[in-house]
């Protein structure tokens, strides 16, 4: 999938992938990738600018680890960034329902 | 990493290109390194060259100016404006509840004939709405807890609320000093640090909200 209509849902998909547990970036995209079946596949170094952007809402809290004599930023899911998730999920479900709908509408 | 390799060049340049805070930048260095290297050590297990590795992690990774305009969009001033805000609301708060909680005791030991009980009372009940609404913002700015955003509606009402008291403050302060003669100075500072307080409470609040996703 091209990256252009991903972006006004990366925020979304980042706050979903660390619902589960917490990750690095380079986890964050592999479990898109996978979750996604190849679908989503773009340009890694995108997500850190949101990762960051999140973490500055409150949505995201990060802390160091120590891994094979590098630092590696661990990212998990605030309860606020819970909460801000099933709000998005809601809306996604509304959205991609009605869309379903007209797509479904005889020509 | 390969010493002056292609991980190590493009390092070299995202720093230059970023428009950050020190601390900022040499976060986002780490993790793009660390990525990148985790990247092109994958790589290496199924057989590519250190430096094909590298080369492959670098094209997966994406554009360095891309990447730099996400941060310097995303993070730059924006970002530390709304990091300077929160701090100074947060050191108003503080302020003024510490004012608020001095003034309060001093009025519990205030003789009701100098100023009138009516008078000591409504110190007494400001400086306590005071202290709760500055309690309420600190735990507000700083927590990633959820249960802080169940009293939001009371933390904008004491907001609002903040600018009229600020301002009753000060002008019953100048009345009852040209009644008396006694020129409470303290309390106009604490008067205008309560409408200061109010507004960049509002603000830090509104801000906040836009910023949630």
């Amino acid at each position: 999938m091209k990256p252009e209509p991903l972006k006004g849902h990366l925020d979304f998909l980042l706050l979903a992938v660390l619902e589960a547990k917490a990750a690095h970036g380079y986890a964050i995209i592999e479990e898109l990738r996978r979750h996604s079946r190849g679908a989503f596949d773009l340009a890694e170094g995108t997500i850190y600018p949101a990762l960051h952007r999140l973490e500055e809402a409150g949505l995201l809290a990060s802390r160091w680890q120590e891994h094979a004599g590098r630092r590696r930023r661990l990212y998990r899911l605030s309860r606020r960034g819970r909460r801000v998730l099933a709000r998005q999920r809601q809306a996604w479900r509304r959205f991609s329902q009605a869309v379903d709908l007209v797509a479904r509408m005889p020509s | 990493m390969i010493p002056d390799g292609p991980i190590a060049t493009f390092l070299a340049q995202l720093c230059a290109a970023l428009r950050l805070g020190r601390r900022r930048a040499d976060r986002i260095l780490a993790e793009v390194e660390d990525h990148l290297l985790e990247t092109a050590e994958s790589l290496q297990a199924r057989g590519l060259s250190p430096e094909e590795a590298e080369r492959q992690a670098l094209a997966r990774f994406g554009a360095l100016e891309h990447l730099a305009h996400g941060f310097n969009t995303e993070l730059g001033t924006t970002t530390e404006v709304a990091r300077m805000l929160r701090i100074l609301t947060s050191f108003m708060a503080i302020f003024t509840s510490l004012i608020a909680f001095l003034i309060g005791i001093h009025s519990l030991f205030l003789d009701v004939r100098e100023g009138g009980a009516a008078w000591v009372a409504q110190k007494i009940v400001g400086s306590t709405a005071v202290v709760l609404v500055g309690a309420f913002t600190l735990r507000h700015l700083w927590s990633r807890s959820s249960r802080s955003d169940r009293l939001i509606g009371v933390l904008w009402a004491g907001a609002i609320g903040l600018i009229p008291l600020g301002i009753v403050t000060v002008i019953g302060t100048i009345h009852l000093a040209r009644v008396t003669g006694d020129w409470e100075m303290y309390m106009i500072a604490a008067g205008a640090a309560l409408v200061c307080q109010g507004i960049l409470t509002i603000w830090s609040l509104w801000d906040r909200t836009a910023r949630e996703t």
